[in-house]
């Protein structure tokens, strides 16, 4: 029996020796960097983020990857790379403040070679632990499944924090989106549902409650929020929207809004006020300044003067020449009250839109998606990301992260080192996100793909990631918890000429 | 066993009964022993119904299996385990690719309604004399999926050809163990069954559980045993039944409401919603009334609890043999007619399937010869019919001689040709968003399908989109039967150049000679109309070629003909004959005009100017448009000299010209003579009346088409 145990014990050892990849002794070496996807060549990571994991989409019949950072190393066999987490934490540690090695060797008719090493960066700044989006096909008009979900970005684990369908029944689909936080937290935090049992579940200091935040003085509830860092006010934009589709342009769809102001909304009296509803000007995408003392918005002046046409026949007619720029109001917490609009980035003058305003925590750099035309930039390939210097309004794109494809839907991180993305970039239309490092200067380095447990996550997968969020700690309701309070009646805030 | 044998016992004697009488046929004497009548009856049933599906039926199990999907993917995996009977879901998602064989699919669908009947008569001893009587949750399975129809778009639930039949076998399987098990081992069993089996099988693993229990009690009573244990069993089943999907709901499952866990696993939601939303395209027929779609469930249960109280409670060998036998044969009819009754046999729907095979096929004659096999045609039908003869350079001179009108489908949905055909039309014409689009809108509505898939490939492709289609290549790499299908779009992909060297692949780029503009599109059909229109409204159609051409032709004058060349540089000549068409279809002659201003100018190319002679005649429905427009409107649109006419139109004895005024005679005279004879007849009646007496002589004309078709139902 001994020996039996002894001899299985022999074979098992055999057979795991067997399976460790190991370097060839020979082998040439390729003028050219291994096609690997997605595309980690050069990023740089935060050094807290889950191992990266990647396939090798050059033709061979063999591979073996060796990825090194002082004297750790890590040899995978295989096309997909996937380190384990200790392997990954290992060369990480080591790699701070440097890089990791990573070696490709491909053997074809039982002769290797090896690609051009790269490196993958590692920053000594650390990324927020969470992150929050909105899983949505692609689609135009129709929809289905909906979730806004939380991943853990120092390992693979995702949850659902609300689906539409623990909800929704056939005949009243229910659509869900604008998630947003209150500094980076979720004891207050916010997502509408429309539709079918629709209003906005607010969670106000871990409270959680149904807003109907449409009143009669305004052209819709509130649709993209801002909470206010240091106050307890929120910001709106109140839009109506539309969509129109392309007979032939690779942009495909137009969303448009053809009405739009900016409201407040104070979750403590239930009340909300206007801030800015001139129907000349399209307003939104609010967002707060970090001392809470400054609204930034976007805004597009329109005419429409054609009393033969409806507005939306004119808007939609004249797509192309709806350019936002983006204004500043200071806001006084003790009155309440809004200051006059401030250009603080003319987009229009040069010809451009930018949309999605969003300040960096230290207060220097706003961060917009800059495009031809119009404010839904996630649909339009002419969109990249600009960085705003508002000390001295110099501007100039991140280079290393944007793409010929849409990037848009940014956010910073809470020490204001990373900035999370939505592109299209990996197949031109499903949105994935990109984290890109931030320096000093105001610049980014290479940005790099969310990292997935399985390399060819992205293959099959069928819903575009957006509007994601940092957050320094998971949501706390679960999803059956929310769909108990979207089944339930709604507070109705009322209109009040203050937000005070 | 004992009743078999008591039952088989009756059946010897009646057999040497019938010997001692004498001269008996040895086929007498297999129909009077069951164990081999019945048997055999019932391997002919599994036959036929291979033979209807497999053969008969084709066309139809290619398109279930165009409209799934199944991917060696891990994603893809989760996507379809996320919610409970998932598994059976990825199974029966599994087993639906084997239709794209209809033979081999339908023999691997009977081969397990096979075993669902073996199973079923030996878990249940079901005597040899009733052997037939085990077909009944065949027929019920069976009818549970040919009753779908149209359905077959829009159910949303991945492999549901398959999963009441895998969950059947699989419950039948349980059962068979069941019987073999000590009382503790099988309150184990059916709290395994209810645990582990609701996220396999969802609710068919709730109602087997139930099944269980009462198999439980059913085999104590026969037994004669203790009834205590199976009771407890019985309860405890019960408790399971209603907390365990409870429990999943709460700590597994975000993809499904409260509401609907009790039924996971066959598509409640959307045969509600259909019930709920009333909607607008309810047929009158009883049997295309919605709440039908359950009756096969009720029968599978039924069946099923019927077999589990008549093994508890069966007669033991007292009853009558011919009884028995009569009330099996006759159960039997009644199942086959329940079958064939909810075995949807539309024409339309037929056709259009086969149609949309020969369209991938790149078949276009078959994809016509198939509008000739129907009464009155749906759109879709005529739509196909109408691409394939402008595919062909037939349109001009047959559109009009096939079945023509426009019924809407029958299905209690409200079918939509988005969510049908919509895209390969668009895709056919040119129109390469808008198929992608509805790849997209219906892949969200109702998941990924090989067609989807395959569509948005080409349309991307030929949109210059070369990484999307590379996205949608690489899906279809991980399938079985696609994957060769997508290595040849790789090339194109890969190398675009090739694109313009296959000329199947590159016709559609012949449509494309549009502007990009904002729009919406809500009816195919309108849209394509519409849009074709919008591209045909410029300063080249709006020029008065026709009458400029009379005149260059009355002059015998090349320079004219010359002029009215050139300006033809954009719009291709396959685009030109599309918006013929619609503008016949339109029955509109201002568009009808328009497009023959350009039309004509290809069509005359090449002519020798001074030899009137080398002119070709029109296509014949163009020459019929011409002569019915310049009669009704009376110049003010058609404007085209003799000259014209003489070259262009055939004006001799039987000619169309003849035709037409034989026809306005015919119309004229039909209308007279029931006038005097029904003075009283309303005049969309007496319409109605001419045009059935005229459809054999002129139902193959424009002329026909512009005055009697009406009522066409676009959808």
């Amino acid at each position: 029996m001994k020996k039996f145990i002894h001899y299985i014990f022999v074979l098992f050892l055999m057979l795991v020796a067997s399976c460790s990849p190991e370097l060839p002794a020979q082998y040439a070496d390729v003028d050219a960097v291994p096609e690997i996807f997605p595309d980690y060549t050069g990023v740089t990571v935060p050094c807290n983020i889950a191992p990266l994991t990647f396939r090798i989409d050059n033709e061979a019949d063999g591979y073996v990857t060796r990825l090194s950072a002082g004297d750790k190393e890590v040899v995978v066999g295989g096309d997909e790379v996937v380190p384990s987490f200790e392997e990954w934490q290992g060369l990480v540690e080591v790699a701070k403040g440097a890089s990791i090695k990573v070696e490709v060797y491909a053997q074809n008719e039982g002769s290797w070679k090896r690609y051009v090493p790269f490196e993958i960066f590692v920053s000594p700044d650390e990324i927020d632990p969470y992150i929050s989006y909105r899983l949505i096909p692609p689609s135009y008009v129709a929809y289905e499944k909906l979730t806004i979900n939380q991943r853990n970005l120092s390992n693979y684990d995702e949850e659902v924090i609300y689906s539409n369908m623990l909800v929704s029944a056939e005949p009243q689909g229910q659509c869900i989106n604008c998630h947003a936080y209150k500094n980076y937290k979720t004891d207050n935090m916010q997502f509408h549902v429309r539709q079918f049992k629709g209003g906005t579940i607010f969670i106000h200091d871990g409270e959680a409650k149904k807003v109907n935040l449409k009143t009669d003085s305004t052209i819709s509830a509130g649709v993209y929020p801002a909470f206010n860092p240091k106050y307890d006010v929120v910001a709106y934009s109140v839009n109506t929207t539309g969509q129109v589709f392309h007979t032939a342009h690779p942009n495909k769809v137009e969303v448009q809004d053809t009405l739009s102001d900016i409201i407040v909304y104070n979750p403590v009296k239930e009340i909300v006020t206007h801030v800015a509803c001139d129907p000349n000007d399209l307003e939104v995408f609010p967002t707060w300044s970090p001392d809470g003392k400054s609204l930034y918005y976007g805004i597009a002046r329109v005419k429409c003067e054609d009393p033969a046409k409806s507005r939306v026949q004119q808007l939609i007619e004249e797509y192309k020449n709806i350019k936002y720029d983006i204004v500043r109001r200071s806001w006084n917490p003790e009155t309440g009250v809004f200051g006059e609009p401030e250009t603080v980035f003319a987009a229009a003058s040069m010809g451009k839109s930018a949309t999605f305003p969003r300040i960096s925590p230290c207060g220097k750099y706003l961060l917009v998606a800059l495009g031809e035309y119009g404010c839904f930039h996630i649909w339009h390939k002419d969109a990249d990301l600009y960085v705003v210097n508002l000390e001295n309004g110099d501007y100039w794109p991140l280079e290393k992260a944007n793409s010929p494809y849409p990037e848009s839907y940014h956010a910073w991180s809470s020490n204001g080192r990373w900035v999370l993305f939505a592109s299209r970039r990996l197949d031109g239309n499903y949105s994935r996100l990109f984290i890109a490092h931030i320096n000093e200067d105001g610049t980014s380095d290479k940005a790099f793909a969310l990292p997935q447990e399985h390399a060819g996550h992205y293959d099959f997968f069928d819903r575009s990631y957006n509007v994601p969020e940092f957050m320094v700690e998971p949501v706390k309701y679960t999803p059956q918890e929310f769909a108990e309070i979207v089944k339930g009646e709604s507070v109705t805030v009322k209109y009040s000429p203050n937000i005070k | 066993m004992k009743t078999t044998k008591k039952v088989s016992s009756h059946v010897a004697d009646a057999a040497t009964d019938t010997s001692n009488k004498g001269k008996v046929s040895s086929f007498a004497r297999f129909f009077a022993d069951d164990a081999k009548w019945q048997p055999a009856v019932a391997v002919l049933f599994f036959v036929a119904i291979w033979v209807l599906l497999g053969f008969y039926e084709s066309a139809l199990l290619r398109r279930t299996e165009s409209l799934s999907l199944f991917v060696f993917d891990t994603t893809f995996y989760n996507s379809i385990l996320s919610v409970p009977a998932g598994t059976l879901s990825l199974v029966g998602s599994f087993l639906v690719q084997f239709f794209h064989n209809p033979a081999l699919g339908a023999a691997i669908y009977v081969l397990l309604l096979y075993a669902v009947f073996r199973l079923t008569r030996k878990v249940f001893d079901v005597p040899a004399v009733c052997t037939l009587l085990a077909l009944l949750p065949v027929v019920a399975l069976l009818a549970s999926n040919t009753q779908l129809g149209y359905w077959l778009f829009y159910l949303k639930m991945p492999g549901y050809y398959y999963m009441a039949l895998l969950a059947t076998l699989l419950s039948l399987l349980a059962m068979w163990a069941y019987k073999h098990m000590g009382n503790v081992s099988r309150l184990l069993l059916v709290a395994v069954w209810v645990v582990a089996g609701y996220p396999l099988m969802g609710v068919y693993a709730l109602a087997s559980s139930l099944l269980l229990a009462l198999y439980g009690v059913a085999l104590s009573a026969r037994r004669k045993e203790k009834k205590l244990f199976p009771a407890v069993t019985l309860v405890v089943t019960v408790l399971l039944v209603l907390f365990i999907p409870r429990i999943y709901y709460n700590l597994c499952y975000n993809s499904i409401a409260i509401e609907d866990v009790y039924m996971a696993g066959v598509p409640v939601t959307q045969w509600n919603f259909a019930i709920v939303e009333k909607v607008e395209y309810l047929t009158s027929s009883f049997w295309h009334n919605i709440y039908l779609y359950w009756v096969p469930f009720v029968l599978l249960l039924l069946s099923f609890l019927g077999f589990v109280l008549s093994y508890a409670f069966r007669c033991n060998g007292h009853c009558s043999v011919k009884v028995t036998r009569t009330v099996t044969v006759a159960v039997l009819l009644l199942a086959v007619c329940f079958g064939a009754r909810f075995w949807y046999c539309d024409n339309n729907f037929r056709i259009e399937n086969k149609q949309n095979i020969a369209i991938w096929d790149e078949d276009w004659r078959a994809v016509a010869d198939y509008a000739k096999d129907c009464d009155e045609p749906t759109r879709q039908i005529i739509l196909n019919k109408n691409l394939a003869l402008l595919k062909l350079g037939r349109a001009g001179n047959e559109m009009f001689a096939y079945p023509d009108g426009g019924v809407l489908p029958v299905s209690p949905l409200a079918v939509h040709m988005t969510h049908t055909d919509g895209s390969l039309i668009y895709y056919n014409l040119g129109r390469f968003n808008y198929c992608y689009r509805w790849c997209m809108e219906n892949a969200v509505e109702y998941g990924w399908r090989h067609e989807y898939l395959k569509s948005a490939v080409r349309s991307m492709l030929l949109s210059g989109e070369y990484k999307l289609a590379e996205r949608y290549i690489n899906i279809l790499k991980k399938t079985m039967f696609y994957r060769g299908w997508a290595r040849e779009m790789e090339a194109y992909a890969d190398e675009p150049a090739l694109v313009g060297k296959n000329p199947a692949l590159a016709q559609p780029l012949k449509y494309t000679c549009y502007n990009d503009i904002l729009s919406v599109d809500d009816v195919v059909e309108k849209y394509v109309m519409d849009a074709i229109d919008a591209n045909m409204t410029g300063e080249q159609s709006s020029k008065a070629y026709l009458s400029s051409l009379s005149g260059a032709l009355a002059a015998k004058d090349s320079v004219a003909f010359g002029n009215s060349m050139e300006l033809k540089q954009e719009i291709t000549p396959e685009f030109i004959e599309a918006s013929l068409v619609m503008a016949l279809i339109k029955k509109d002659s201002k568009r009808f005009v328009a497009a023959l201003n350009l039309f004509i100018q290809d069509y005359i190319k090449g002519v020798d100017m001074k030899d009137p002679k080398s002119v070709k005649q029109l296509p014949r429905h163009y020459q019929e448009a011409l002569l019915l427009f310049l009669t009704l409107d009376k110049g003010k649109t058609v404007q085209v000299g003799e000259e014209f006419l003489n070259a262009f139109v055939s004006r001799g004895p039987g000619g169309v010209e003849a035709n037409f005024m034989k026809f306005q005679n015919s119309v004229a005279k039909t209308r007279d003579e029931l006038r005097k004879t029904y003075p009283y007849m309303t005049e969309s009646r007496l319409n109605a009346v001419i045009a059935a007496l005229l459809k054999k002589e002129f139902g193959n004309t424009y002329y026909y088409y512009y005055f009697f078709v009406k009522k066409i139902m676009t959808y």
